[in-house]
C-alpha cells in the first residue's frame, strides 16, 4: 500500500512540469543561499579544540585606574607584565601558557637573501600541549629552556618550508634580529579557525581573529629579555618618561595567560585565587579598582568576542528569511498544484482511498519536491562557497563543505518542503468523495 | 469595467491560497526593503571621498632593513623623497605617517585652552593627527580654502613628546572648534603627553582629508584631521605619497621601486599600491555584503514572481469554462485581460501594508543587534513596495493574457 502511495507520488510530481519546476527552483534558491551561509558560519563558529576547549581559560585581572570604573566593567583584554608574570609564576594551574605577539626580523641561513620580517609569538612551552599544535619534527623547548632564557624557537611549517625546503631543520640555527636561535621544533600545518587564542578587535572593527599562526614561537623569557616588542599594546595609567612598555612596572597591558583547569572545581579554586591575588594587588596600592577578574572558558572567550563577523551573522538572518519565503512560496505553489486534481482526489476517495491515504501521498510528494531541490541547491552551496573562497576574506580557504553539512542540506530541503506540503495536504484530503461527478 | 464583486467572489473561493500570497508578498516585501536599505548603507561607505586626488596617488610602506643600522633615519628619508620627486611624471612626492583608507592611525585631543584635559571627543569626532612635510598638500592634492601651507623651514624631523607650533586643519575640525569665524591665526592646544598641552596655531585649513578609516555613518563631511609640519620616523611607520597622472603611473610605479633601492642604508618596500587599490581593499567587506544581499534580492524577485506566475496560471486553467462563458456573453478580451491583471492587485496591496509592518519590525531588530545604525527610512520602504507591486504586475500578465485569448467556443466544452 505504501509504495503505491509512493508510486502515485512520484507520478503526479511528474506532473505539470512547469509548476514542479518552480517549485524545485524556489527550494533550491532557498537551500542554495542558506546552505552557503549555514556553512560559513559553520566554519567560523568551529569549536576549535573539540573536547578540550572547556577546560582551557582566560585570564583577566583589572589594573586600571578607579576613574571609569563601574559594577561589570570589562576589564583589560591583556594583562601587565607584572600581573601576568605573578600569575604565571605560582604556578596554580596544571598548564599554562604566558604569551604575546610581535613580529621579528628572519636572517635567511643563505646570505644571498635580504632579510625579512615574520609574526612571532614568544609563550611558555605548554602552548603546544595546550593547543595540541602538531608537530613536525622535534618539540617544545623545555621548562629549563624557559626559565634560561635559552636561544631555541619553534618555527612554522611556512617558514619551514620557505627557508628549508621542508626539511628537518631541528639542530639548524637561524638568527632572529641581532641573535641567533637553535631550532627545537617545527610544526606542521597549524591553522585554527578561529585564531582563537589571541583574539582582537580594533577600535575600528577590523580584526586579525581568522588570520594564520605565527611563524616564530620563542620562548618568553628570552623575548622579554631581548626587549621585543608587543604588537598590541594598551598603557591604562601614566608611564614615567623612559620607561619602556614591557618594562616590569609599566603600566601597560599587553600580555595573555592562558590556563587549563582540568575540573570545574579547579576553575573554582583559580577563580578564587585572582580575587584573592586582587585582594593582595589592592593591598599593595597596584590595583585601585575593587576586583574584577574573568576567567573565561575558551568556548565563552569566543562567545564573548564575537568571532563570528558581524556580516556573516548578518547575512545568516537575510539567508533564512529568504529559505523562509521560499517555503511559503512552494506552500502556495503546491496547493495550486493539488488543487487541479480536485476531481481526480474525489474519485479516488468515492473508490475507497482513505483520508490518511491521500495525506501521505501528498506529503511524499512534497518531499520528493525538496529531495530534487535539495540537489540543485547543494550545486548552488558547491557554487557559492566557491565564490566566497574568491573573495579576498581572510577564512577564504578554509570554508569547505564537511559531511555533516552535506547531510543537513538535504535534511533541511525535504523538512522545509514537507513543511510546506502540509497544509496543502490537509487541504485536498478534505476534498469531498465524488466532488469532480458533481462538478461537472 | 472593472467587476469589483466578481474579484472579491473570486479571492473567497481562495483563502489558503490568497493567504499564502500575501505572507509570501509580505515577507519578500520586508526583506527586500532592508536589504535595499542596507545595500544603500554600504553604497554610501564605499563612494566617500577622502578629499585627495586619489587615482593619481601611489602610496608605499617602507620599513628599514633588519640588521642594517640607519645612521641618520631623517637624512635617508628626505634623501629619497629628492629621489622620488627627480622620476619623470612625479607631480610631487611627501612622506606621510599614514593615508585615507589605511586602517588605524594616530590620534589626538585638542582642545581651544590650555589648562582643560584635552577634549576627549566621542569616537565619531576624534581628530586624526597626520604628519606632512611642505609638499604635502601638493601631493595628495587636497584643497586649500584658507591661509597658507608649510615651508619648508618649518618641517622638523618628528620626535616623541614634541608638537610643533603650527597646524593645518580640515574644514570640518576648523568649523567644529571656532564655528563660522575664520580659523587662521587661531590657536589650539593638542595633548603633548605626559598630560601637558602645547599652543599651536592653526595656519591653514583644508577643504577635507580622511582619517584613515571610516566610521559607521560618516559623511565625506566629516573629517576631522590635522595636519603637522613633521616628517614622520621609521619607528611610526612611513608612507612614501607618490602623486602622478594615470597614464605616467604604471611607468613611475617600476621606477620609484629603482629609486628606492638605492636609498641608503636600503629599506623594505612592504607594499605598493595605489590608493585606489588601497581604497578597494579596505572596502572589501562592504562590497562582499552589498553584493550578497543584491543575489539575494534577485533570488526572492525570481521566486516571488515565480509564485504568484504560477499560482496565477492555475486559477486560469482552473477556470477557462468561465471565462468562455465570459466571452459568450459579451466580454471583450480587454475586459478579460484587466479582471485578471487587477485580481490579485488587492493580495499584492494587502501584502505590502502587511510587508510594511513586518519590515520596521525588522528593522528594529537590526538597529537593536547593532546591524545598522538607523531605521529603514521610507524612501526604501516606497521603492520596496514600487518593485513588489509592479512585480506581481508583471508576472500576472502571461497567464492574464493568455485568459484573454480563450475562445468564446469554450463555454460549450466539457
Amino acid at each position: 500500500m505504501l509504495s503505491y502511495d509512493i508510486e502515485i507520488a512520484l507520478r503526479g510530481f511528474g506532473r505539470d512540469k512547469v509548476m514542479t519546476a518552480l517549485m524545485v527552483m524556489a527550494v533550491a534558491l532557498g537551500i542554495g543561499a542558506s546552505m552557503t551561509v549555514l556553512t560559513v558560519f559553520h566554519v567560523l563558529s568551529g569549536d576549535p579544540l573539540p573536547g578540550k576547549s572547556q577546560t582551557l581559560f582566560y585570564v583577566q585581572v583589572d589594573p586600571e585606574p578607579v576613574r571609569e570604573y563601574y559594577p561589570g566593567v570589562e576589564p583589560a583584554s591583556r594583562l601587565t607584565r607584572f600581573d601576568a608574570d605573578a600569575l604565571y609564576a605560582s604556578g596554580r594551574a596544571s598548564r599554562q601558557a604566558i604569551m604575546y605577539g610581535g613580529s621579528v626580523a628572519v636572517h635567511s641561513p643563505n646570505p644571498k637573501d635580504i632579510p625579512f620580517y615574520a609574526n612571532a609569538r614568544y609563550t611558555s612551552p605548554d602552548f603546544f600541549s595546550m593547543f595540541e599544535t602538531p608537530f613536525r619534527y622535534g618539540q617544545a623547548w623545555s621548562a629549563a629552556a624557559e626559565r634560561d632564557r635559552e636561544n631555541v624557537m619553534v618555527i612554522g611549517k611556512t617558514l619551514n618550508d620557505r627557508l628549508f625546503g621542508g626539511r628537518n631543520s631541528v639542530g639548524r640555527t637561524l638568527q632572529i634580529n641581532d641573535t641567533v636561535f637553535r631550532i627545537v621544533g617545527v610544526l606542521d600545518a597549524w591553522r585554527p579557525v578561529p585564531k582563537f587564542y589571541d583574539l582582537y578587535r580594533g577600535s575600528n572593527g577590523q580584526s586579525s581573529n581568522y588570520s594564520e599562526t605565527e611563524d616564530v614561537f620563542l620562548p618568553y623569557s628570552t623575548a622579554i629579555g631581548m626587549g621585543l616588542k608587543p604588537n598590541i599594546v594598551l598603557c591604562v595609567g601614566r608611564r614615567p618618561s623612559g620607561m619602556q612598555e614591557t618594562d616590569l612596572a609599566a603600566p601597560c597591558t599587553w600580555a595573555q595567560l592562558w590556563v587549563q583547569l582540568n575540573t570545574p572545581n579547579e576553575a573554582q579554586r583559580y577563580h578564587a585565587y585572582l580575587e584573592s591575588y586582587s585582594d593582595a594587588q589592592r593591598a599593595a596600592g597596584r590595583f585601585e579598582r575593587p576586583n574584577n577578574v574573568r576567567l573565561r572558558s575558551l568556548p565563552q572567550y569566543l562567545d564573548f568576542n564575537n568571532v563570528v563577523p558581524r556580516n556573516v551573522r548578518l547575512q545568516l538572518l537575510f539567508a533564512f528569511a529568504f529559505l523562509f519565503l521560499c517555503l511559503v512560496n512552494t506552500g502556495a505553489l503546491i496547493l495550486a498544484k493539488f488543487l487541479l486534481r480536485s476531481a481526480e482526489i474525489g474519485t479516488r476517495r468515492a473508490l475507497g482511498a482513505s483520508r490518511r491515504a491521500i495525506f501521505a501521498q501528498h506529503l511524499v510528494e512534497s518531499a520528493t519536491i525538496g529531495l530534487v531541490g535539495g540537489f540543485f541547491g547543494l550545486g548552488l552551496t558547491v557554487m557559492g562557497l566557491w565564490v566566497v573562497r574568491q573573495q579576498p576574506v581572510q577564512y577564504a580557504d578554509v570554508v569547505v563543505l564537511d559531511w555533516s553539512m552535506l547531510a543537513l542540506t538535504f535534511a533541511l530541503a525535504i523538512s522545509s518542503s514537507t513543511i510546506a506540503g502540509l497544509l496543502p495536504a490537509w487541504r485536498v484530503c478534505r476534498v469531498t468523495p465524488a466532488f469532480g461527478f458533481k462538478d461537472r | 469595467m472593472v467587476d469589483v464583486n466578481s474579484i472579491v467572489s473570486a479571492l473567497r473561493h481562495r483563502k489558503i491560497a490568497a493567504f499564502l500570497i500575501v505572507v509570501e508578498i509580505a515577507v519578500a516585501f520586508a526583506i527586500l526593503s532592508n536589504a535595499l536599505f542596507l545595500i544603500g548603507v554600504e553604497f554610501e561607505r564605499v563612494t566617500i571621498r577622502s578629499g585627495t586626488t586619489e587615482s593619481e596617488l601611489l602610496d608605499v610602506t617602507v620599513a628599514p632593513t633588519p640588521g642594517r643600522e640607519m645612521v641618520n633615519a631623517d637624512a635617508t628619508l628626505r634623501g629619497d623623497l629628492r629621489a622620488l620627486a627627480e622620476i619623470a611624471g612625479v607631480k610631487a612626492a611627501s612622506a606621510l605617517n599614514q593615508v585615507p583608507y589605511g586602517g588605524g592611525g594616530w590620534f589626538s585631543g585638542i582642545a581651544l585652552k590650555p589648562d582643560l584635559e584635552p577634549i576627549k571627543y566621542s569616537e565619531a569626532q576624534e581628530v586624526t593627527v597626520y604628519l606632512g612635510d611642505e609638499s604635502a598638500l601638493e601631493t595628495l592634492g587636497v584643497r586649500l580654502v584658507a591661509g597658507r601651507g608649510f615651508r619648508a623651514d618649518e618641517v622638523v624631523p618628528f620626535a616623541p613628546d614634541v608638537t610643533p607650533p603650527i597646524a593645518i586643519l580640515t574644514r570640518a575640525a576648523a568649523t567644529r572648534l571656532f564655528g563660522r569665524s575664520s580659523a587662521v591665526g587661531r590657536v589650539i592646544y593638542m595633548s603633548s603627553g605626559q598630560g601637558k598641552t602645547t599652543p599651536v596655531t592653526v595656519i591653514g585649513v583644508i577643504e577635507r582629508l580622511l582619517q584613515p578609516f571610516v566610521l559607521a555613518g560618516q559623511t565625506t563631511e566629516q573629517s576631522y584631521s590635522i595636519i603637522r609640519p613633521e616628517r614622520p620616523s621609521f619607528a611610526g611607520g612611513v608612507h612614501y605619497v607618490i602623486r602622478a597622472s594615470r597614464t605616467d603611473m604604471p611607468q613611475v610605479e617600476r621606477e620609484v621601486k629603482e629609486a628606492l633601492a638605492k636609498s641608503d642604508p636600503p629599506l623594505q618596500i612592504l607594499s605598493e599600491r595605489p590608493l585606489t587599490e588601497v581604497k578597494s581593499a579596505y572596502f572589501r567587506e562592504e562590497r562582499s555584503m552589498a553584493w550578497t544581499l543584491a543575489i539575494v534580492c534577485l533570488a526572492l524577485l525570481i521566486v516571488t514572481a515565480a509564485g504568484i506566475f504560477g499560482l496565477t496560471s492555475v486559477w486560469m486553467r482552473e477556470r477557462v469554462h468561465q471565462i468562455g462563458i465570459r466571452r459568450a456573453l459579451g466580454a471583450t478580451r480587454g475586459q478579460i485581460l484587466v479582471h485578471y491583471m487587477l485580481e490579485n492587485f488587492p493580495l499584492a496591496v494587502g501584502g505590502v501594508l502587511l510587508g510594511s509592518a513586518l519590515a520596521f519590525a525588522t528593522s528594529s531588530f537590526l538597529l537593536v543587534h547593532g546591524y545598522s545604525s538607523s531605521r529603514l527610512p521610507l524612501m526604501y520602504v516606497a521603492v520596496g513596495a514600487a518593485i513588489l507591486l509592479g512585480l506581481n504586475q508583471l508576472a500576472v500578465f502571461t497567464p492574464a493574457r493568455r485568459a484573454a485569448t480563450i475562445a468564446p467556443a469554450e463555454a460549450t466544452r466539457l
